[in-house]
């Protein structure tokens, strides 16, 4: 695992959210630069990260 | 006559959709766990006539809201898939997708016959009871899936005969190491537990059904019990009664990898993780005797959010340093 990624799990952690949710966040490929905001953010950012990837899910979604 | 007995938890997560939209979706990730125990209670409500009569002439269901409760020993594992805040059994873009229960099936001579049983639901609320660490003992975890039908018609657990048996982790037991709270480290507790204390909005039937569909989680609310022998810790630099506050910082839960067919995986090896609690540390009991027996105390810390972070934290996949 790479530093950055490390580093935005533990952001990511502070939230008290599940780590495979971070996984599927970080997967998806659906959120933009989520690695980095997270890496750069502390745990209120993790947690906008979690509601972009909501947001951006139901939009797609919508799209279908 | 078929009889069974418990096998383990596979815990599938869902469909990644692909990056690529004309790449197949990648496989969804299994996780199958050792258990000590699980169990499915029905929770089955009747009604009942309310005619006088000393017995009952009119019954039925009103409700049946099953649920999964399992302990078990792969605590990192689960800590990791759950997480402490609980969450949604679902489809994508949840990151579980389904729990399934497997029992092994047992000869009368013992052993197993080869035909087991699983029974498995895709849609509920799951989250965490009891963390529980004994000294010199491996944790263990207990946690609840509140299962949810899909329309309110559709049973929320289905059985599978002659399940394929899972290969369930076997190197994922831990030890707690001595615990530091509040900047005080405790080299004299005898027991640790951490009460999640999770409350459930109410679990009703869907309309014009019997199975729930909607239930959702209301509170969280950790607390960390420490049971000791030093009588002398209710002191001003120890813990005065008035409480003393513990943060992520000063507040520390090791926990030390055992490595199957050994003792324990090396501690520079990043295999072990640990938990950091923030909150309000307060006796609970702060002496208890009984006959030629050694004198007890009891601790607890209410943890609760410190800034916009949770109250409890774990950290995965890390080296022990306890």
């Amino acid at each position: 695992m790479s530093e950055e990624l490390r580093s935005a799990e533990q952001a990511f952690l502070k939230t008290g959210l599940s780590l495979s949710l971070f996984r599927k966040i970080v997967d998806s490929g659906r959120v933009e630069d989520v690695v980095t905001r997270l890496a750069e953010g502390d745990a209120a950012a993790a947690e906008e990260v979690v509601e972009e990837y909501y947001e951006h899910y139901k939009a797609t979604a919508d799209d279908e | 006559m078929a009889k069974y007995g418990s096998h383990s938890l596979e815990i599938t997560g869902t469909t990644q959709a692909p990056v690529d939209p004309e790449s197949p979706p990648a496989s969804p990730v299994k996780t199958a766990i050792h258990v000590d125990s699980m169990a499915i209670p029905a929770n089955v409500t009747l009604t009942e006539d309310q005619s006088g009569d000393v017995f009952d002439s009119l019954i039925g269901l009103q409700s049946i809201m099953p649920n999964m409760t399992c302990t078990t020993r792969s605590v990192a594992a689960v800590l990791e898939l759950l997480g402490f805040q609980g969450g949604c059994l679902g489809a994508d873009p949840l990151p579980l997708a389904k729990f399934e229960q497997f029992f092994t099936e047992k000869t009368s001579c013992g052993g197993s016959a080869g035909s087991d049983i699983a029974f498995a639901a895709t849609r509920g609320l799951y989250y965490l009871n009891q963390l529980t660490a004994n000294r010199g003992q491996e944790a263990t975890l207990d946690f609840t899936l509140e299962t949810l039908s899909t329309d309110g018609s559709t049973a929320p657990v289905t059985m599978t005969e002659s399940a394929t048996l899972p290969s369930p982790i076997n190197t994922d037991t831990f030890v707690l190491g001595a615990p530091q709270i509040a900047g005080l480290s405790f080299p004299e507790a005898t027991a640790a537990s951490i009460g999640f204390n999770s409350s459930t909005t109410d679990k009703q039937p869907g309309w014009g059904s019997i199975y729930p569909t909607e239930v959702g989680i209301e509170k969280v609310r950790p607390d960390l019990r420490i049971d000791g022998v030093d009588l002398a810790r209710l002191k001003s630099a120890g813990v005065p009664l008035d409480s003393k506050e513990a943060t992520h910082a000063n507040t520390l839960l090791p926990f030390r990898k055992k490595k199957n067919r050994g003792a324990f995986v090396a501690d520079a090896t990043a295999e072990h993780f640990s938990l950091t609690l923030s909150g309000m540390f307060y006796f609970d009991t702060i002496a208890s005797a009984s006959g030629n027996s050694t004198a007890s105390n009891s601790l607890v810390l209410r943890a609760a959010r410190e800034g916009s972070t949770a109250p409890i934290v774990a950290s995965f996949d890390e080296v022990y340093a306890g």
